[in-house]
């Protein structure tokens, strides 16, 4: 039989799981366990903790040896539109609506190569401008529209 | 209840059905759903989470009725992207452009786009008469149901949903376990004890549906699509509603692979577990196997694109008998609808056929009405859909997530709830780089705790005795029904742990 290489990638994301499993278990062995017939908030997560690791193992006994394309993490989209998201869910109940979805869609819309500052900049006015007079004006969300 | 029964609960629906109001909400609803499946990146799954907090101010009907719009409309648009740039809408019609996209390039889009419309009212209406007839049946066998057969039912549904798929069935079934791991977070129902909550308060009562569902496929959908935008060279002028009109050839070649499509959706739909998504792939495989020249495929053969739309209606529409009568979600999209209507205070299940048989009657009239008004959205139309396909992506994601954000925001008004959306964002990008399924995931989240909940009242009954779920006769040819599922689906990678070398 010839040597295959191994699939590391795929290993360690099927690992991942096995660590969530383990995890589960050694977090849910705090619980009361209870019994069979009267089963106690510890009982359901250890089991299912059990299996998942389970089937993560299996897992690593199947892809160990896939001939899979390494995956291509698309990074600026992968940081801008979290961090997008992120501003806009610190922004909104202190900054205000306005500001909140303007730097969301800025921040987001630089995740896209390449930037297009014309584009970018008409899209976050106009996004931000129908956020304040549907959500504001028409619908009067209970949200305030800037900081003051 | 008896047929003439069904007929009239139907009759008495269209009386709320053809209220403005209705009517009004039923168009928006496929409308939207209409112009999130002709976009390439924008699911119908993203759609209804966006839409749902709107219809908070609705009647819970009106909600139902405009939110279910929006998921057989997806269906209709979907083939529309599907068949003019070889990029699918949604999954549900990736096998559409196998055939779709050969034929525009042959210059024959317009009877494409034409046919495809036709097949999915046809395929979407006998799956509504499937539904009229079989959700009343479904729901009075299930009030015998105790909580040992709803065990073994969602057991076999989630089984079904994980291994009935495109891609590794044990990658799929890893995920379901995940998904039943994250529906442990929160409040044990019965002692109140707190589980993976590490003193965050918002954890209390769980993670909740709609921004675990708004990551995992809104985020993580714009997180892979960001990357690889195309460009679309597609002159919306090219298609005519004269160039719409299909041959004779074409039609005849067209019934009996729609009347075969409809049947494999609806059947497939009708399963607990199982997705439009498959049911377009077995559909196409069919046809193959059938035609008498199978070589034909690919190159734009009419069949190709006729059975798989037939089959993605007719099990979406098909998809809401085992939804509303036993309470368990088909895919992961009407596990989002079950969300909305628990959040409307309603929940499916038999009881729901008994008590809001109104409701079951409206539904099912205003999904008629539904699929008219696609029909004429979607032929008359057709050139405003196509020049939709020029809105670049650039323009499209930052106000996808405006909405998103927006609209977890709103349900709760919890900060924290955006947050979960971003972990899960990741997390379904993550997922969909290595080929796990997040359907799966979702469906086990959603019924996981109430497995636990049954799970625990069965043993508690039995007193701890296991051999109930074998000793009721249903819930025995349930967990047989799963165990043959389970023992199929995993055969190559327990042959290959017997030391005979893998194929794959």
């Amino acid at each position: 039989m010839r040597i295959r290489t191994l699939n590391v990638r795929e290993i360690v994301a099927a690992l991942a799981l096995v660590a969530v499993g383990a995890f589960m278990i050694w977090e849910a062995s705090g619980y009361p366990y209870g019994s069979l017939s009267r089963m106690g908030p510890g009982f359901f997560p250890v089991w299912i903790g059990i299996v998942l690791i389970v089937f993560g193992v299996s897992l690593v006994l199947e892809v160990r040896h896939l001939a899979t394309p390494p995956p291509v993490l698309a990074i600026r989209p992968f940081t801008m539109v979290p961090l997008g998201l992120i501003a806009f869910a610190l922004m909104i109940e202190n900054a205000g609506l306005v500001p909140a979805t303007a730097v969301l869609v800025l921040l987001s819309g630089l995740g896209s190569r390449p930037v297009r500052p014309r584009a970018l900049f008409w899209t976050t006015a106009v996004i931000t401008l129908l956020a304040y007079v549907v959500l504001i004006r028409a619908i009067g969300v209970p949200l305030r529209a800037f900081w003051w | 209840m008896t047929a003439v029964e069904t007929l009239a609960t139907v009759a008495a629906g269209f009386e709320i059905a053809f209220s403005l109001e209705a009517l009004l909400f039923c168009f928006i609803g496929v409308t939207i759903g209409t112009f999130v499946g002709v976009l390439p990146g924008v699911g119908a799954m993203a759609a209804v989470s966006i839409c749902l907090p709107l219809t908070f101010y609705l009647d819970p009907t009106i909600a139902l009725i405009m939110l279910a719009g929006i998921f057989y409309g997806a269906q209709y648009g979907s083939s529309t992207s599907s068949i003019l740039l070889n990029i699918p809408g949604t999954v549900t019609s990736a096998v559409t452009a196998l055939d779709g996209y050969p034929m525009t390039l042959q210059g024959r889009a317009g009877p494409a786009l034409f046919i495809t419309t036709i097949t999915s009212f046809i395929g979407g209406s006998l799956a509504i008469l499937l539904m009229m007839w079989f959700a009343p049946v479904v729901a009075e066998f299930a009030l015998r149901f105790s909580s040992a057969e709803y065990f073994s039912i969602m057991l076999l549904g989630l089984i079904a949903a994980s291994t009935l798929s495109i891609g590794s069935p044990l990658k799929g079934l890893t995920m379901v376990v995940a998904g039943l791991a994250l529906g442990c977070v929160g409040t044990d129902l019965n002692t109140g004890w707190f589980r993976f909550t590490f003193g965050v308060l918002e954890l209390g009562d769980g993670l909740h549906l709609v921004p675990v569902a708004m990551g995992l496929f809104g985020v993580a959908e714009i997180l892979s699509s960001v990357g690889r935008e195309q460009k679309f060279t597609i002159d919306p002028k090219s298609i005519t509603l004269r160039s719409l009109v299909p041959t004779r050839q074409d039609v005849r070649d067209s019934v009996l692979p729609t009347l075969r499509g409809s049947a494999v959706g609806a059947g497939i739909g009708a399963l607990p577990g199982s997705g439009a998504a498959i049911a377009t792939f077995m559909a196409y495989a069919l046809e193959k196997r059938v035609a008498k020249d199978p070589s034909r495929f690919g190159r734009g053969a009419v069949e190709g694109v006729a059975s798989p739309e037939a089959a993605n209606n007719a099990a979406v529409q098909a998809a809401f008998i085992p939804t509303l009568s036993l309470g368990i979600p088909g895919d992961a999209l009407m596990a989002v609808l079950i969300g909305a209507m628990m959040i409307h205070g309603i929940v499916p299940g038999p009881q729901f056929m008994s008590e809001h048989i109104d409701m079951f009657g409206a539904l099912v009239a205003s999904f008629w009405i539904g699929n008219v008004l696609l029909l004429v959205l979607n032929i008359p139309l057709i050139g405003l859909w196509v020049r939709l396909l020029a809105i670049p992506y650039h323009v499209l994601y930052p106000a996808m997530l405006f909405f998103i954000g927006i609209g977890v925001y709103s349900i709760h008004n919890n900060v924290f709830d955006i947050y979960v959306v971003v972990v899960f964002g990741v997390v379904g990008y993550f997922l969909s780089m290595f080929h796990y399924p997040a359907a799966p995931l979702l469906l086990g989240f959603i019924l996981g705790p109430l497995m636990e909940e049954h799970l625990k009242r069965t043993l508690l009954i039995s007193q701890g005795d296991f051999m109930v779920f074998l000793e009721r006769p249903i819930s025995m040819t349930l967990l047989a029904c799963s165990a043959l599922l389970l023992l199929f689906s995993l055969r190559p990678l327990l042959k290959s742990a017997r030391g005979r070398s893998p194929t794959g």
